[in-house]
């Protein structure tokens, strides 16, 4: 399968350049990565599950905000998510489906914290080919 | 990303660049950077001094942008940038202060010598990871109630102590004592509250410490001895801050701030360095919540302190006056402060952002507690993992170019990213133990992230401060154990 992110280097903090091919995907695929540098995404069982919605004034802090909502589901300690389906969207508004289990000790060691989603250079385009953002996050 | 600066950098002496004004239109004020050649080379191959040069932007700066040796690539403002703005026309923005508000140190003297610990190195290091909760997300064994979490953002350290951790001297020795005025626990969310109350008193993730150290060299003896430090000492550096809690006010106000900027007109180069008038409800909410994020870290540095204390006294079987644990001083790297400073002869009222910068002020400062005011303030700079901190002292050249304000630490050359690849294969675990020093970590990737060559020198660092005359060397320590999240 092709790889649907790379990092991007950024000395404080931590960059991912992600990529769809439809906008779902890339905001799917945007979640996954971000969780796949908390942990090992392939270890997590997706026993719970949770529907969200979430609303922006534009798309680059639809990003953000569905994101940082991710993050504040893990730290709150409600769930670890793994798996990310964007059921639908436009560039204001989603309604999401996660699944992933509650954290425990009994899960893989965390790799990284991340403090917050940023919108330092944040960035979204598409072309004919695809969806393509860059989002940085405080580490 | 990483485009290298192709922009105007003006020398003004060895130790001081300047970004004309005229460099970009919208810059109100130059930017002004403190480094050597050396240091520079590196600061111009990353997006560090555009950043420098965004801040000047910002409405109401006030006379520079500046940006400390320890300089690098963050979000919006770059880390180890300053900028004060006026109370009345300028603008507070959370990206100058940080996602985690009042991140700071906190150094410890003991009575001790290396000769008292040297056997018991392992134990004490052993222990302190057993006690003190750390690491990413990590619990603590406070849990607060609502009406307690309140209190601790109202009061900050002063809860601390009046609820049994600590002594009131620790107080004295804190900077703003422990508690910035202005603090509203209602200014601040439901989420960021539910991330608060069982945070208190953990070290977190990431470039957090707890580090048993000895001083190995005295720059000063007059101003060491005022500071209670005498070289072969043992000493204990608290390095932590605001935990969930302070990322969630950052965040929460970053939203709020992203439409605040259209409101009132405010044009800016960058998202992320959103603000709004210190004047409107919105820049008056955030300093409100931001106040409580600050309380919160001196809180949490305060717990971490008793939680040591504890483990010292236990574990060497001694009393704590035998023990001599006394706070140093504490400091904030990440805050923003209302603070009055002279501007060109005359005394005004400023909004100070400091992210990834430090307090330095001078002998004499009303600021400072009563025994370090012949001296000024002691300036705590921790070092990256493995390397020296060091004790540096505040200055008058401080208070006339730099609001007081010097750097923070050595600052990062390479990403998290970089630093795992680059050390993949390697034993840092081995390379500390080589280096006589014990280490324990909770995180996998936290002893490749903060490996030492990922960071500058910070030897060099606080040379360029102490050769500028931003805040002079007092005394330098090398680590013993350490324990990270």
């Amino acid at each position: 399968m092709k790889r649907n992110y790379e990092i991007i280097n950024h000395t404080a903090d931590l960059g991912l350049r992600v990529f769809g091919e439809t906008r779902e995907e890339l905001f799917a695929n945007a979640a996954a990565a971000m969780f796949a540098q908390i942990t090992d995404l392939e270890q997590i069982r997706p026993h719970l599950h949770r529907s969200l919605e979430v609303e922006a004034p534009d798309r680059e802090e639809l990003l953000v905000r569905f994101l940082s909502e991710l993050l504040y589901l893990f730290t709150s300690g409600a769930l670890l998510p793994g798996k990310f389906k964007i059921k639908r969207m436009d560039d204001r508004y989603l309604e999401a489906e996660v699944w992933g289990e509650k954290f425990s000790a009994s899960l893989p060691q965390l790799k990284t914290e991340i403090k917050a989603v940023t919108y330092h250079n944040l960035k979204i385009d598409h072309d004919e080919t695809g969806w393509k953002a860059e989002v940085i996050f405080d580490v | 990303m990483s485009e290298k600066w192709s922009g105007p950098l003006e020398r003004i002496d060895a130790y001081r660049w300047r970004i004309p004004e005229s460099f970009r239109k919208g810059m109100r004020v130059p930017g002004l950077i403190y480094a050597d050649e050396k240091l520079l080379r590196h600061i111009k191959g990353e997006q560090s001094l555009q950043q420098v040069a965004n801040v000047a932007h910002l409405p109401g700066i006030v006379k520079y942008s500046l940006a400390m040796p320890d300089i690098h690539w963050g979000y919006g403002f770059c880390i180890g940038g300053v900028a004060a703005t006026d109370i009345k026309d300028g603008v507070i923005s959370p990206g100058g202060i940080g996602y985690d508000i009042n991140c700071g140190v906190r150094l410890l003297r003991t009575n001790l010598t290396l000769a008292d610990i040297k056997d018991k190195l392992k134990n004490l290091v052993e222990s302190l990871f057993t006690h003190i909760p750390c690491g990413v997300g990590s619990h603590g064994q406070l849990k607060l109630s609502s009406r307690e979490e309140k209190k601790v953002l109202r009061e900050g350290a002063q809860w601390a102590v009046r609820s049994g951790y600590g002594f009131e001297e620790d107080i004295d020795f804190t900077e703003e004592r422990g508690c910035l005025a202005g603090a509203d626990p209602s200014k601040v969310s439901p989420r960021a509250l539910e991330r608060g109350y069982k945070q208190q008193g953990t070290l977190g993730s990431g470039n957090h410490f707890l580090e048993i150290q000895v001083i190995e060299e005295i720059y000063d003896a007059r101003v060491a001895a005022v500071f209670g430090l005498e070289k072969g000492a043992i000493t204990v550096m608290v390095h932590s801050g605001s935990r969930g809690f302070g990322y969630q006010v950052c965040d929460d106000y970053l939203k709020t701030m992203g439409g605040t900027v259209q409101k009132y007109g405010i044009r800016l180069p960058d998202r992320q360095l959103a603000c709004a008038p210190l004047s409107s409800p919105e820049g008056k909410d955030y300093f409100a919540a931001m106040a409580c994020a600050a309380n919160y870290a001196w809180a949490n540095r305060q717990c971490l302190m008793h939680g040591t204390r504890e483990v010292f006294m236990k574990t060497l079987r001694m009393g704590p006056k035998d023990l001599g644990m006394e706070l140093v001083y504490d400091v904030a790297h990440n805050i923003g402060k209302f603070e009055e400073h002279t501007v060109e002869g005359e005394k005004r009222k400023l909004f100070v952002h400091r992210k990834g910068a430090t307090r330095a002020f001078a002998p004499g400062h009303a600021h400072l507690p009563e025994r370090y005011k012949p001296v000024g303030q002691p300036v705590i700079i921790p070092g990256d993992m493995g390397t020296n901190s060091y004790v540096l002292v505040g200055t008058e050249l401080a208070m006339q170019e730099t609001w007081g304000s010097t750097c923070h630490g050595a600052g990062r050359v390479m990403s998290r990213h970089q630093a795992i690849k680059r050390t993949r294969g390697r034993s840092l675990l081995r390379e500390m133990e080589e280096k006589g020093i014990v280490v324990r970590s909770q995180g996998r990737n936290t002893l490749a992230e903060e490996a030492p060559e990922a960071y500058k020198d910070i030897n060099e660092v606080v040379e360029v401060v102490h050769q500028a005359g931003l805040s002079r060397k007092v005394a330098k320590m090398r680590p013993l154990g350490v324990i990270k999240g």
